[in-house]
């Protein structure tokens, strides 16, 4: 039996290579696809203490499935709203589009 | 009717205002005639009130009380009700907002919003006369607020926005004081009455709660009485948190000033007396020394001010901080007539000062300067508004047969014949006050040679004289000026019972 | 009639609200208004006087304020000393409304003069039938704004516009002191009313209520209003300013009216001054220092209005010397003549005025007895009254007021009010001669008499001023029991001989200096200028009063103000404006943060999430 550590380990070197790069690449596809990452790094979280975790359940399987489902919905959305961004903008470089600024 | 009168009366003026809302604003003359029928009918409802008073009863009429918001721990109602403190000022109300209606009918800029704003301003100055509980009172406080802002930042001179702000912040901040102080008045009542739905919103109710505990200590209520005082010394104002109202007064349009130095200004006089000495009689007597003193202050201070002041508005609205030291003084005396001084200047004031701007305004719009020093003659080309503007600075001087001598003279009687036990060095600040009373004479008489005597400049010798319609204000406003200097008895008479009831708390 | 004595002040009220509102209309006929009301107040006055008589004292009063238990109230009131008031203000009113008909009448603003006299008239009535002080006060206020209207007439001349103001803001200095003083008496006393208060006040004195001190300070309080009002040093410099104004308005307010309510006040206060002997002191030794100081001036001034100016300064002096030595009688009986004489040597001097075109410089005059008969004789009645040659009215109160300071005993004052007897009579001689005998030294000819209009005013006054010291000489002293009957206002002094010896004698000496001088020539005219050339140029300068207040209060005052107009601005302006500026640029601060970079948002976030997740652990003991 694998040590529950490992998944962990492996999660949270997961959820930061994903963090890293939302923070710091400028493609928004990269961003996209480095967020899907921190989902899935919550996935193997959640399944891995289903399976061995203290108070093993069915639960985080259902919520894994429940992100897979949210992150695709996500993905669909969010590539829809990059288009549109794309076409008004001609860019899809994070840092050009500040209109958050104060 | 009669016994609802005080709510008709309060909301009357919010029905012109949303009726105006109906009308296209294209139709300038309709909103204007709305919005003047609206205060004028006011004003009729308001003699209807004075009339119907009854002097030899104390406490309040026309009262009246509805539950507004209640918990269990939490009561808050609607209760109105006029006294003879309130009464002489409601009455002031309709007329100088009614007059400035009338002066305002030059202004053509965004008529219909400046009538909402005017009326609705109309409905919150009203509201804090005869709301008796506290809650109700802070509401319709924050009311008047939020109209001169707009007033003042929409029709106002060059520097409006800046003036505007200030007068938000800076009397807004004195508001927040206020009301945090009201909930701990509330909660103070609470515990000293062993529980928060023991304790009360309303002013009388919350008055014989703390005069009849001892389970308040003396900190607490000096604590508490010093925070209302800083909350209403904004509003009055008191030196050193007299510096929005220069500002204010300058940038602001003639109608605007009117009221502001005519009403809203005696908001924080009346706020005082009603709740500050309402509430806390034995405090306010205990810090008699500290109201003289800033008493003094504000009417040499100001004086000064105005003696050295290059723009004729300005210089007015530096008189205004003089004279509202009268009230401080009369109250800090806390005598029978220091006190009714107190409200007679409050009365007074609201005519002359409302007279004053009034006529700078006109003088203004005619001159395109305020500068004292550009102006000169001007008897020989307008003489009835000279004629008009030295009537106003004589009364503002306390010329005798003009309302603020009564005043002064009251005032004056007051600290002379002050308790030592209360004020000590009464005659002291009296003396002191005496050479503010020059000061006011020298800087008024110095404004006036300089503006209407002496030699007329070749600009200005074709200007326009009065014309009909600026014969109401001036009229109206001098007139009642004239009425109260010359019969005092008619005011004295309303007020004076309410007074010796305020004076019995303080006696204890 | 005496109940109707009310209708004496308010004919003038409705002449002057009937031309404040439809004057522009009437114009020249504004006069006739202000003429009817005066003459109808007149007669009234008249018919009051002789009821007075033979009656008793009159009152009538209506609540006015109330406060507190106390009630103030407001009426009429006619007693013996202000029904002698009342016809020699209806009088001189009445003469002066007359003379002003010719005199004004190429000015075309003449309904406005004319509203102002009525409106002065009026409030100079009212003071005088005040029933109680406040009364007096409020009306005393009202004259000081006619006075200041009037001054202030031709208010596009800058000198006038600011004589106006100057004897406004001078007397309010005087009038805050009474008003101080008054309002004492009320708090001492708990009464406005004239006999009420002298009642309480000497109850409160008996029995240790009041202390003499309080009585001396409400004295000397009440006091500094007429030292305002009546032009007493050192509030005396607005008067000879005020001369800016049009003469027959000096002649009415700043002659006979007006600045004698100043003595009226002390006349009926009397009780008050008399409990309290420094009070005396003070009121006398004012009078005595006034009216030397003046008189000295009086000496080299050269303009005829100021002169006469000076002059009144000098003998309202007088006056108030004759008050603070317990001369009652003298003081208010030297008031009624001097009013008619002054007036006189007013509206003669505005005749000369008129005459000659508007110039006022004696040194441009002479000669005008050839050409202005009826002017210059009634002119010369007017100076012999005035230096105090008998049997003129002028010698019988001269001699009176002589009287009482003698008896007094301060020998001081007594050579003081001698002196400024002996100048009185030297300078109005030398103004007489100066400017009606020997050549004419002017440049434009006067136009010979003025018509009967400007002479009749002169002609009634003239007569006055002879015959009016008839009600009180040392062979009846009618006047002295009429003032004084039911008053307790001590002792009344008569001359002895040599005293009205002496009295004559001063004039006299007076006269014929003045004679050898200007008349004669055999004494230099330049004697005094080229002996004495610096005390000349202090009396040319006034003593440099004006100048000393310029320096030591208006400066100062003005510095004051705008030292703390910049504090206002730079330091409480400056801390508001530094909270409300601090305020927005922390929030400008912090607002750049927000790049709207949604990267750097997020990394904030984290950072910020972490921190707390550390925080909470090292607070909440996780890490042990």
């Amino acid at each position: 039996m694998v040590h529950i550590t490992f998944f962990l380990a492996l999660a949270a070197i997961l959820f930061c290579i994903g963090l890293y790069g939302v923070l710091t690449r400028r493609h928004l596809v990269i961003v996209l696809v480095c967020v899907e990452l921190m989902l899935m790094a919550v996935s193997i979280n959640l399944i891995a203490f289903s399976a061995i975790g203290p108070s093993a359940g069915i639960e985080g399987q259902v919520f894994t499935l429940f992100i897979i489902s949210v992150a695709a919905a996500e993905v669909a959305v969010g590539l829809a709203i990059l288009i549109a961004l794309y076409r008004n903008r001609e860019s899809i470089d994070v840092i050009k589009h500040d209109l958050l600024r104060w | 009717m009669i016994d609802t009168i005080l709510s008709w009366l309060v909301f009357l003026p919010l029905a012109g205002a949303l009726l105006i809302l109906t009308i296209p604003k294209e139709n300038k003359n309709v909103i204007r005639s709305i919005a003047i029928g609206t205060s004028i009918l006011a004003f009729f409802v308001s003699v209807v009130l004075w009339a119907a008073f009854d002097r030899g009863h104390s406490g309040m009429q026309f009262y009246q009380v509805v539950p507004w918001l209640n918990l269990d721990f939490l009561q808050i109602n609607y209760e109105v009700g006029v006294d003879g403190l309130s009464v002489p000022l409601v009455v002031l109300t309709t007329i100088v907002t009614t007059l400035a209606l009338f002066a305002s009918l030059s202004i053509q800029h965004r008529v219909k919003e400046f009538y909402v704003w005017t009326l609705v301003l109309l409905t919150g100055m009203l509201g804090v006369f005869v709301a008796l509980d506290m809650f109700l009172f802070f509401l319709f406080f924050e009311l008047t607020l939020i109209p001169m802002f707009f007033i003042i930042g929409i029709w106002g001179g060059k520097e409006r926005e800046y003036a505007s702000f200030k007068f938000l912040v800076y009397t807004g901040l004195g508001s927040a004081i206020m009301f945090i102080t009201f909930i701990a008045m509330f909660v103070y009542g609470g515990t000293a009455m062993g529980g928060l739905q023991n304790s009360s919103f309303s002013i009388p109710q919350l008055a014989e709660i703390y005069a009849n505990t001892d389970a308040i200590s003396a900190g607490v209520r000096g604590a508490l009485f010093l925070a209302l005082f800083i909350a209403f010394a904004v509003k009055l104002p008191i030196f050193p948190f007299h510096t929005w109202l220069p500002n204010a007064h300058v940038e602001a349009p003639t109608a605007a000033s009117m009221i502001l130095a005519g009403v809203l200004l005696k908001m924080g006089g009346y706020g005082l007396i009603r709740v500050g000495i309402g509430i806390l009689p034995d405090q306010a007597a205990r810090f008699a020394t500290l109201i003289a003193i800033l008493g003094v202050v504000n009417i040499i201070y100001g004086a000064l001010l105005a003696l050295v002041q290059t723009d004729l508005k300005r210089l007015v609205a530096f008189s205004s901080i003089s004279h509202m030291g009268i009230v401080l003084l009369g109250i800090a005396s806390f005598t029978a007539s220091g006190i009714q001084g107190a409200i007679f200047q409050l009365v007074s004031h609201g005519f002359i000062s409302a007279l004053l701007f009034f006529m700078v305004g006109a003088l203004y719009e005619r001159t395109k300067t305020r500068t004292i020093s550009e102006l000169g003659g001007l008897s020989k080309s307008v003489p009835i508004l000279a004629g008009f503007t030295l009537a106003a600075a004589m009364a503002s001087v306390g010329l005798p047969g003009l309302s603020g001598f009564v005043s002064e003279l009251l005032a004056f009687i007051g600290v002379f014949g002050a308790d030592a036990s209360i004020l000590p060095a009464a005659k002291l600040w009296g003396v002191i006050a005496g050479i503010g009373i020059i000061l006011t004479a020298a800087y008024l008489l110095w404004a006036v040679q300089r503006t209407t005597f002496g030699q007329l400049n070749d600009k200005y010798k074709e200007l326009q004289d009065a014309r009909p319609l600026e014969y109401i204000p001036m009229i109206g406003l001098l007139g009642f000026s004239i009425l109260i200097g010359v019969y005092p008895y008619i005011l004295s008479d309303v007020i004076n019972i309410t007074v010796l009831d305020i004076l019995s708390k303080i006696g204890g | 009639m005496i109940q109707n004595a009310w209708l004496i002040p308010v004919f003038p009220l409705i002449a002057f609200i009937i031309l404040l509102f439809f004057g522009r209309y009437l114009k020249q006929k504004s006069a006739y208004v202000g003429i009817t009301a005066m003459a109808l107040s007149f007669i009234l006055a008249v018919l009051v006087l002789f009821e007075r008589i033979g009656g008793d004292t009159y009152t009538n009063t209506i609540t006015w304020l109330t406060f507190g238990d106390s009630t103030i109230s407001m009426g009429y009131e006619v007693t013996a000393l202000n029904a002698m008031m009342l016809i020699v203000v209806t009088l001189v009113s009445l003469v002066v409304h007359i003379f002003s008909k010719e005199y004004m009448h190429e000015d075309d603003r003449i309904n406005v003069f004319y509203s102002y006299l009525g409106l002065f008239s009026f409030s100079m009535l009212g003071l005088v039938l005040a029933p109680n002080i406040l009364q007096l006060f409020i009306f005393w206020e009202l004259v000081g704004l006619c006075s200041y209207l009037l001054v202030g007439f031709w208010f596009f001349k800058p000198e006038a516009a600011a004589a106006a103001k100057k004897a406004f803001l001078t007397t309010r200095i005087g009038d805050v002191g009474l008003l101080i003083g008054l309002v004492l008496l009320f708090t001492a006393t708990g009464s406005f009313e004239y006999g009420e208060v002298f009642a309480a006040m000497e109850a409160g004195l008996l029995n240790g209520t009041i202390s003499e001190a309080l009585v001396t300070v409400i004295a000397i309080c009440i006091f500094l209003g007429a030292v305002g009002k009546s032009a007493q040093f050192p509030l005396h410099v607005w008067l000879p300013d005020a001369m800016e104004g049009p003469t027959p308005v000096s002649a009415l307010i700043h002659a006979a009216t007006m600045v004698a309510a100043g003595v009226y006040l002390v006349g009926v206060m009397y009780p008050v001054f008399l409990a309290s002997n420094t009070a005396m002191t003070v009121v006398a030794y004012t009078g005595a220092i006034t009216a030397i100081f003046a008189a000295t001036i009086a000496l080299v001034n050269t303009d005829i209005k100021r002169i006469l100016a000076y002059s009144t300064v000098s003998q309202l002096g007088l006056m108030i010397l004759a008050l603070g030595t317990v001369g009652y009688v003298a003081g208010l009986f030297h008031l009624m003549t001097h009013a008619f004489f002054k007036a006189l040597l007013f509206l003669g001097a505005g005749s000369v005025i008129y005459g000659l075109h508007h110039r006022q410089d004696i040194r441009k005059m002479g000669g005008l007895w050839s050409r202005m008969k009826v002017t210059s004789i009634t002119f010369l009645i007017g100076a012999l009254a005035i230096a105090g040659v008998p049997p003129l009215a002028g010698f019988w109160s001269k001699e009176l007021v002589l009287a009482a300071v003698w008896y007094e005993g301060d020998i001081f004052l007594f050579i003081l009010a001698v002196l400024t007897s002996l100048l009185t009579a030297f300078y109005m001689f030398r103004l007489f001669f100066k400017a009606f005998t020997g050549e004419f030294r002017g440049d434009h000819e006067p136009h010979g008499e003025n018509s009967k209009l400007m002479t009749m005013p002169l002609v009634v006054l003239a007569t006055l001023a002879v015959v009016a010291g008839f009600v009180n000489t040392p062979f009846g002293f009618w006047l002295e029991g009429f003032l004084t009957e039911g008053l307790n206002v001590g002792y009344s002094a008569h001359g002895d001989a040599w005293l009205i010896f002496l009295s004559i004698g001063i004039a006299v000496a007076g006269i014929a200096l003045a004679w050898a001088m200007y008349y004669k020539k055999s004494i230099p005219e330049d004697f005094l200028s080229s002996k004495f050339p610096g005390a000349h140029k202090v009396l040319l300068n006034k003593y440099y009063m004006d100048e000393f207040y310029q320096k030591a209060f208006v400066l100062p005052t003005v510095t004051i103000g705008k030292f703390f107009w910049e504090v206002d601005r730079s330091i409480i302006d400056g801390i508001v404006n530094f909270v409300g500026r601090s305020t927005r640029n922390s929030g400008r601060t912090f607002a750049k943060r927000h790049d709207g970079q949604l990267q750097t948002y997020g990394l904030v976030t984290i950072i910020g999430g972490l921190a707390v997740i550390a925080v909470a652990f090292v607070l909440g003991g996780y890490f042990g």
